[in-house]
């Protein structure tokens, strides 16, 4: 701890890091333990109360805990450069020494920040959305739990805690996806998102015990130290680096480490191949879809990365395929999101895809503008959803946009409210979309890690974007109505409490990028935090410049915008589909829509030989292990017993046969042994 | 072989003969016969060692023997007067009360 | 080694060990209890007969009066008295088969055979060593001096009523309590 210490300037101790992380806690035990003691037996004109109760005081702990992220961000944007807790010494036997230390850096702190906003405005949403169901204080107990979860994973400090939150936060998924448990269907999405979320999990258990066997620490300051070292000596002086690290470490070890993190990450954050559970994934109340599966959740393996982009420099092969996969993952769910009907399952596929293109951003280097886009996203896509649950809650639970229609005049806040965040997530130009879209699309071109194929399929995939959250706006709020007169005649605008966390929201949306990450996240020493690529100098010869990418990319945007717009704007009473529109085969759109029948294939290949096979080891286990091993022991105890009760047959002659043997083997002992 | 070595090797054969009665044989009566037979045996043995050693002690034991066995034989019979009374048979494995 | 009998008498105890022993086994082996009682009984005289040649006339007179003449006049009369019918037998020949188990045999046998091997192996040390001194403890009662007193008989009163006579009261009270034990234990209850 004293060379880091050393290196750092203006470090602070204190207490602040634990009660960022404790509130919630607080909350969820309150929620827990108290409120259903105060309600017990609660009659049905209590409810309410019990709602707002309950709501509040989560919505209060994750408040307060925004505030005081805030009051981090001021002390860390004035002059020091982490806040450190107490350290405690986990486990500590002889050469494994965890400790449970919490740092808020300058990394930590905007997802901190993210993470407490988003969370406390979707808890107040919650208050209104889940007002009339009966698990709604199990609902923010979760919530609560969840957003601890979260929190320990940004700023904790070594890899054990960071997997903790990282466990904890895939069971809130599990909690909260199959939160209406009597449903099977949503019980057994929830098991899907959990156990995809685990197959992702084996690589970060790996990378972690690589790392333990080859840096030597699971500390994650150390780790960056000791990799950037590695780095600069190796590259600067040809040292022998057995000197600085532990023997094992060379370049291959340290691209598998970051391979395997990434595949960490792919459970996490929903790419190719572990992504489908993220579509099913919205089951679960729309708050929930919002703060879990748009804002925090699934950006978790983002942040992982940029955590460790030290070591990610360190490795032009991982990030090599980390660029590949988020270019690709981007692309391929932007093409399912067009045929989707669902209005959710079009967001969730967004989700996917802008997921898809923080990775590519943090695969070229750029991990400033993937965090900057982390932070949009956040925003906007909270937005969307919650807008999306304001709709759904509506019209009674309906979510098929085929069945939406001309909902602006009825619903005009969330109208109003959704266009900011179609506009931001489109990017188009000012909105806080466009900004951090614009730098991806710019480091893909410029650093030397990118590439023009990466930047087309990049701006394919932006052009996408625009056309299919047009259509999502064009279906649901704009053209004829087509939904039903039961739905009509219930049609009403959600309540002030879910109305002012979507203006909240929009707010953010809109002007969210003047949070110019770059000034903020580079400090004097780039080797604290993030490595900042330097963007090459005007002059050096690159197919477009920056200016050139903006203008390029805001008119992409709103060519598409417009596109979606009016091409799926009805006149009649049916809604277009995209068969018509694009005039693609009838097959294709099928295939489209049924997501490339990837579920499917993952139920053939994967799903049906792992059943059959345990069907039959079950049959065999039946046969071999339960007839023979139990069975066996069953006679050879009962045989046993058997022989064993003549000794107490009541039969006085079989007693005086037992009685001479004792004496004569005492006689015997006594007469041998003399003295 | 010495005839006392003789007698005393019979006196231990008589002895497991009875002690074999005693536990092989399911009459009752047998088996007080058995008791008898064995300490018949002991008689024996008392008597060749008392004559090898130049002793009267032995035949005095004897004596005392009989009488002993004679009384315990009275009693054992009119014991299994009583068990006769009792079970009607003679055999030894209606005695099971303390079987299991 | 002395030569305490002679060799004629000598043989005579041999030919009189082994048909105690035919008569004990055949006790062992007997079907009925009657044919057992007459085993015992032979036994009692053939020992009797054993005593008589060693030179313990007393010891054998009593033996045939009160053992052979007493007792197992007893012991007929009870086989008598409680008398075995015939079903009984035929019940008796059923449950025989139950007891003889193979295993019961193995147990008796085993140690038995050890028992007895180690008493002859006990007997034969002690008669074959030569650092033990055989008839160290001796007494006075050679056969002369037997002789000289004036017969067995002579020497066992003078030791029983001279040396011994406590036990001999004793014995003769334990007889007594004996005696009105066994008529108490046979009576026949009246309530």
């Amino acid at each position: 701890m004293n060379e880091l210490q050393s290196l750092q300037t203006s470090l602070q101790t204190s207490f602040l890091p634990f009660w960022i992380i404790l509130l919630p806690l607080i909350g969820l035990i309150i929620n827990a333990v108290i409120t259903p003691l105060i309600f017990r037996g609660v009659h049905n004109h209590l409810h309410k109360t019990k709602v707002i109760f309950a709501g509040s005081v989560a919505t209060l702990v994750i408040f307060i805990s925004f505030l005081l992220s805030c009051y981090a961000y001021f002390i860390l944007s004035s002059n020091s450069s982490a806040i450190k807790s107490p350290s405690y010494l986990w486990p500590n036997i002889d050469t494994l020494k965890i400790s449970f230390q919490l740092v808020i850096d300058k990394l930590s702190i905007i997802l901190c920040l993210v993470v407490t906003a988003v969370g406390s405005l979707i808890h107040l949403y919650s208050i209104g959305y889940m007002g009339k169901d009966d698990g709604v204080v199990r609902y923010f107990v979760f919530l609560n739990l969840f957003c601890f979860s979260m929190l320990l994973l940004i700023i904790g400090n070594s890899l054990p805690l960071m997997f903790f939150g990282w466990e904890g936060v895939g069971l809130c998924s599990y909690l909260l996806i199959g939160f209406w448990y009597t449903d099977k269907e949503k019980l057994q999405n929830a098991t899907k998102a959990f156990i995809m979320n685990r197959i992702g999990d084996i690589g970060l258990l790996l990378a972690m015990v690589l790392i333990f066997k080859s840096i030597g620490t699971l500390e994650i300051s150390n780790i960056n130290q000791i990799i950037s070292t590695y780095q600069s000596t190796y590259q600067n002086t040809y040292q022998n680096i057995q000197q600085i690290t532990q023997q094992t470490l060379d370049s291959q070890t340290i691209t598998i480490i970051c391979l395997l993190l990434f595949v960490g990450a792919i459970g996490k954050s929903a790419q190719i191949p572990l992504y489908t559970w993220l579509p099913d994934a919205m089951s679960g109340p729309t708050p929930v879809s919002a703060l879990i599966h748009a804002a925090t959740m699934v950006t978790a393996g983002v942040y992982m990365i940029v955590r460790f982009s030290p070591l990610y420099q360190a490795s032009p092969t991982a990030m090599a395929v980390i660029a590949t996969i988020g270019a690709g993952t981007a692309l391929f769910a932007a093409t399912i999101a067009i045929a989707q009907n669902d209005i959710k399952k079009v967001l969730a596929y967004s989700t996917i895809s802008q997921l898809g293109f923080m990775f590519l951003a943090c695969g070229v280097g750029a991990y400033t503008a993937a965090i900057f886009h982390l932070l949009t996203h956040a925003f906007f896509k909270a937005l969307l959803f919650l807008g999306a649950g304001s709709v759904i809650h509506a019209c009674q639970g309906e979510q098929d946009m085929q069945k939406f229609g001309g909902l602006r005049k009825y619903l005009p806040h969330t109208f109003v409210t959704m266009m900011i965040g179609s506009f931001a997530i489109s990017g188009l130009p000012l909105f806080s979309g466009f900004f951090s879209k614009d730098e991806i699309l710019f480091s893909v071109l410029a650093l030397p890690y990118g590439g023009s194929g990466l930047y087309l399929i990049a701006t394919i995939t932006a052009f996408l974007t625009a056309i299919y959250t047009a259509r999502l706006i064009s279906m649901t709020f704009l053209g004829e109505e087509r939904f039903t007169v039961m739905v009509r005649k219930y049609l009403h605008e959600s309540p002030s409490v879910m109305l002012v966390p979507l203006y909240v929201l929009a707010f953010l949306a809109t002007i969210g990028g003047i949070f110019g990450l770059h000034h903020f996240l580079v400090p004097n020493n780039y080797s604290e935090i993030v490595i900042f690529s330097k963007l090459p100098e005007i002059g050096i010869h690159l197919p477009l410049t920056e200016r050139e990418v903006m203008i390029s990319s805001a008119f992409i945007s709103i060519v598409g915008f417009i596109l979606g717009l009016t091409l799926f704007r009805t006149k009649t009473k049916e809604s277009k589909s995209i068969r018509k529109i694009f005039k693609i085969p009838l097959s294709i759109q099928r295939v489209l829509e049924n997501k490339y029948y990837v579920d499917e294939i993952y139920d053939y290949i994967l799903v049906r030989p792992l059943r059959l096979f345990a069907y039959h080891c079950s049959i065999f286990v039946e046969q071999y292990v339960f007839d023979l091993v139990i069975v066996l022991l069953q006679r050879v105890i009962f045989s046993l017993g058997k022989k064993l009760r003549t000794l107490q047959s009541g039969d006085v002659q079989m007693y005086l046969l037992f009685f001479l043997l004792g004496i004569t083997s005492f006689l015997f002992l006594a007469l041998n042994f003399k003295g | 072989m010495n005839a006392f070595f003789q007698i005393q090797l019979l006196s231990a054969f008589l002895f497991f003969v009875g002690l074999l009665v005693v536990l092989l044989k399911r009459n009752i009566i047998i088996v007080l016969m058995g008791i008898e037979l064995m300490l018949n045996a002991i008689n024996l043995s008392f008597v060749v060692f008392s004559k090898q050693n130049y002793q009267i002690e032995g035949q005095l034991g004897v004596l005392f023997i009989i009488v002993i066995a004679a009384a315990e034989s009275a009693i054992g019979l009119s014991i299994l007067i009583n068990f006769y009374r009792n079970f009607g048979v003679t055999k030894t494995s209606v005695a099971n009360t303390l079987k299991g | 080694m002395v030569n305490l009998i002679s060799n004629t008498s000598t043989s005579i105890i041999t030919a009189l060990c082994i048909l105690t022993v035919i008569f004990a086994l055949l006790m062992l082996f007997a079907k009925t209890a009657i044919n057992s009682a007459l085993g015992l009984l032979a036994v009692l005289l053939c020992s009797a007969a054993i005593y008589a040649v060693i030179g313990e006339h007393f010891v054998a007179t009593i033996q045939i009066l009160v053992y052979a003449g007493a007792i197992m006049v007893l012991f007929i009369f009870s086989i008598m008295l409680l008398n075995l019918t015939e079903e009984e037998k035929e019940q008796e020949k059923k449950q025989e088969k139950k007891f003889f188990t193979p295993h019961l045999i193995v147990l008796l046998i085993g140690p038995l055979a050890a028992m007895f091997a180690f008493i002859l192996v006990a007997f034969s040390l002690e008669y074959f060593s030569p650092y033990v001194s055989r008839y160290s403890y001796k007494g006075v009662y050679t056969k002369e001096h037997i002789m000289q007193i004036g017969g067995n008989t002579f020497a066992m009163a003078q030791e029983l009523f001279a040396t011994h006579y406590i036990l001999f009261e004793l014995i003769s009270i334990f007889l007594l309590i004996a005696m009105i034990a066994a008529v108490v234990l046979a009576k026949r209850k009246i309530d």
